[in-house]
């Protein structure tokens, strides 16, 4: 899988290239998120405007992703498609990971 | 059910019953039920009481110990048929006898208690009089002692039922005569409440339902046959395991929308108990090796069930020693999630599948030790109720896969739902 990075001042914002983060690859997706966080990005970005599905699995990664942002660290959403919204609301987990329209006010949420 | 019962005193009505399920408790049984006796006369001498020992027709001298300790207040012995066993068996037995005598107030006590005072006896059953249904104790455990308590019983309640009852599957209770009248109704009674899973069974309806459930202070550390967390766990983990993910299944209208979890109302306070519980010792090789025994032996299973994304983590374990060990709780929560699909869509056979999950509670036991190695009981007890809280945050996990798993019972998932 393909992840895409761009900084935006000191946001990271990031995009995974794959239309599902599921079981089958949430250990990949994982691992090269943490090496992102572990490289000093600490505020990321997702734009998942490529994301059709994302389970459980892909959601644990997410939170994994979270919590090793640490304390001073975020995660954000954009562009982010109803049927991967549905899941998150249903998870209750859009108040965990904000959810934005565009890109700017996620990145401005954490600036 | 056929149960044979002896009553000499010839009880017909009492208001208070304190019940002591049994199976061989011959060479303890006795000093458990001077302790109630001596509760009762002291505490409630105005209300009709009677001590009802429930057993399993014990091959030893239960009963003779039971009915030759002496006693001012009147006793009864009940028993199932012979060759019928199970503490959950008992348990209905005083249930029904309970009712029968018009029972407002009744308590059950473990009969292997060295620790129990006449306190106890009042403990449990004040909260009764003040409006609670259930009476769950407070008492101060070794850090090592109950571990199925500490990493399934008590984080699950919280998580999925949002109330904090810090020893669930006790064994000691108190509980209103009304809530025993619903117990005998409940539709979810299985093979597994008969036996060891009644304790949170009971536990868990009485939250579900909607009973007022309250914790009550004992003020003494409760001592009884502790054993090393390690040893052979034999049916009772499966059936105490068993019954939380089958009231998991049928109660999954409650969990999916429940919130953070809130404490329960406490009775009393915490009597500035100083006194140090016995000792329970850990051998922490065996629980290991348990481990990598297990692994080999249910790794097939476990590709099933767990998620590789959890896989993954707990397949990094076998090559850790002992003392290194780590099992966040993170991953100790979408595992037993895991499994809990798994059960309810019962992908595997279910025995078998809860089989497969001991090595990994034996891991995740480990890991609670090495975390908690150089603690003492009021800082281990913390540590916990953090691990709780994490677990808590896990809920998203379980709430995805039932809904995305489809379901093998013919309900749809409202993830099959949506596409039809």
């Amino acid at each position: 899988m393909k992840i895409s990075t761009v900084k935006r001042g000191s946001v990271c914002v990031v995009i995974p290239h794959v239309n599902k983060i599921d079981a089958s690859i949430a250990v990949e997706f994982k691992k090269k998120m943490i090496d992102i966080v572990n490289a000093g990005e600490s505020r990321l970005v997702l734009n998942l405007q490529e994301v059709d599905f994302i389970d459980s699995s892909g959601l644990g990664a997410l939170v994994s992703v979270y919590k090793s942002a640490g304390p001073n660290g975020a995660v954000k959403l954009f562009h982010v498609k109803d049927s991967v919204r549905s899941i998150f609301e249903l998870t209750r987990l859009d108040k965990v990971f904000g959810i934005h329209v565009s890109e700017e006010g996620a990145v401005e949420s954490l600036e | 059910m056929n149960r044979i019962v002896e009553n000499p005193d010839k009880v017909r009505r009492a208001e208070v019953v304190v019940g002591i399920p049994s199976y061989r408790e011959s060479d303890s049984i006795g000093y458990v039920t001077g302790k109630v006796d001596e509760g009762l006369v002291k505490f409630f001498d105005r209300k009709d009481c009677v001590i009802i020992n429930v057993d399993n027709n014990s091959p030893d001298d239960t009963k003779q110990a039971f009915m030759g300790q002496k006693t001012r207040l009147p006793k009864l012995y009940i028993s199932t048929a012979p060759g019928v066993k199970g503490k959950g068996r008992n348990i209905r037995n005083l249930f029904e006898a309970a009712v029968e005598l018009g029972a407002k107030a009744i308590v059950m006590v473990d009969a292997d208690l060295t620790s129990i005072t006449p306190q106890w006896v009042q403990f449990l059953i004040e909260p009764l009089y003040m409006g609670h249904d259930y009476v769950i104790p407070i008492y101060v455990r070794h850090k090592y002692d109950g571990t199925i308590t500490n990493n399934i019983a008590y984080p699950l309640t919280r998580v999925l039922y949002g109330l904090r009852t810090r020893q669930p599957i006790a064994g000691d209770f108190g509980l209103s005569g009304k809530l025993a009248r619903a117990y005998l109704t409940e539709k979810t009674w299985d093979d597994n409440v008969s036996e060891f899973g009644i304790d949170i069974w009971m536990t868990t309806i009485a939250i579900s339902r909607g009973f007022q459930v309250c914790q009550t202070f004992m003020g003494a550390p409760k001592s009884h046959r502790a054993k090393d967390p390690g040893a052979e766990l034999g049916p009772m983990f499966y059936q105490v395991v068993g019954t939380i993910f089958s009231l998991a299944v049928d109660f999954e209208y409650l969990w999916k929308y429940s919130a953070e979890s809130l404490p329960t109302n406490i009775f009393g306070f915490g009597l500035g108990v100083r006194e140090e519980p016995p000792p329970v010792r850990v051998d922490s090789g065996r629980l290991l090796k348990s481990f990598v025994q297990g692994l080999i032996k249910h790794w097939k299973i476990w590709t099933r069930v767990i998620a590789p994304l959890n896989l993954d983590d707990l397949n990094k374990l076998q090559k850790m020693s002992a003392d290194k060990i780590k099992v966040s709780a993170d991953l100790w929560a979408r595992i037993l999630f895991d499994f809990i699909v798994a059960y309810r869509d019962r992908l595997i056979e279910r025995s078998e599948l809860l089989n497969a999950l001991i090595p990994i509670y034996y891991i995740r036991t480990l890991a609670f030790v090495n975390d908690t190695r150089d603690m003492g009981t009021k800082e281990a007890e913390d540590f916990l109720e953090e691990e709780c809280r994490i677990m808590e945050e896990e809920i998203y996990y379980l709430i995805a896969k039932w809904n995305q798993t489809p379901r093998q019972d013919g309900i749809p998932s409202i993830a099959q739902y949506l596409m039809e």
